[in-house]
């Protein structure tokens, strides 16, 4: 199942509210020191009407968000191998933090799972989209590595 | 034997509850400063957060009231409380003055 993933259109699970088809699919819990997503359930996104008061790029740092994927427009994604660089750093660099699959409502259209399979489902839950300074593992997973993210100091 | 790791999961009954926590840890760790209390105005969810309210505290259960007569399109109304039983009813009374019949 992992593997084939170009033609279908998927979504991001680590997006920012402001892009198309947001909405958030769990809210942060655990502690300050170790964050863990909080899952929603159907019923709990279906009678929440989170733009009223969380439309803004700050929500990432109470909910996780998915969203349609932007492939080429975003930093981790790479177009020489059509996937997304870092569906697959969470899938090999982070350690699995739960037994079983989370019961997630992005995972049918989810690109980090239709690429990296269930391994990055066990490790997604830890992953926050708004990275405290300081969060050493996860802040070096995070970091865009495809080369066409070019850095100001490389301007002319 | 090892204990299961599982993941938490947030239904309707308990959303509130986890916005307001999950705002309480970003206020920690990134010193925003957000409103306390999320605003939340599916009708379904405001019976829980009165519950949760200080019985004695009908100042803020008219507030709810207001809220919700504020936020009904086209309708002008007087907020209400009251409490039947164990139940506790916010509303409105329609201004308009229409009658009805029973």
């Amino acid at each position: 199942m992992a593997g084939t993933t170009t033609t279908r259109i998927y979504d991001c699970p680590s997006a920012q509210p402001d892009m198309a088809g947001a909405r958030p699919f769990g809210v942060l819990a655990g502690s300050v020191g170790v964050t863990r997503i909080a899952f929603f359930k159907k019923d709990a996104i279906q009678n929440f009407d989170w733009r009223e008061r969380f439309a803004t790029p700050e929500a990432t740092q109470v909910f996780r968000f998915a969203a349609r994927c932007e492939k080429s427009a975003c930093g981790h994604y790479d177009d020489a191998v059509d996937k997304c660089s870092l569906g697959s750093r969470v899938a090999t660099a982070l350690p699995p933090v739960t037994d079983a699959l989370p019961p997630c409502l992005v995972r049918p259209s989810c690109r980090w799972h239709a690429e990296q399979g269930s391994a990055v489902c066990l490790r997604c839950p830890q992953v926050t989209t708004m990275i405290p300074a300081g969060q050493g593992p996860l802040q070096s997973i995070a970091a865009p590595t495809v080369p066409h993210t070019k850095s100001l100091c490389d301007s002319d | 034997m090892a204990t299961k790791k599982r993941v938490e999961t947030v239904s309707l009954s308990s959303l509130s509850k986890s916005i307001d926590t999950a705002v309480g840890m970003a206020t920690k760790r990134h010193g925003v400063s957000l409103d306390n209390g999320n605003v939340i105005l599916n009708w379904e969810i405001l019976g829980r957060i009165l519950r949760e309210m200080d019985l004695s505290g009908r100042d803020t259960r008219l507030d709810v009231a207001a809220t919700i007569t504020k936020n009904v399109v086209g309708i002008k109304g007087q907020p209400v409380v009251t409490k039947v039983g164990k139940d506790i009813l916010v509303g409105f009374i329609e201004r308009s003055g229409r009658t009805f019949s029973f």
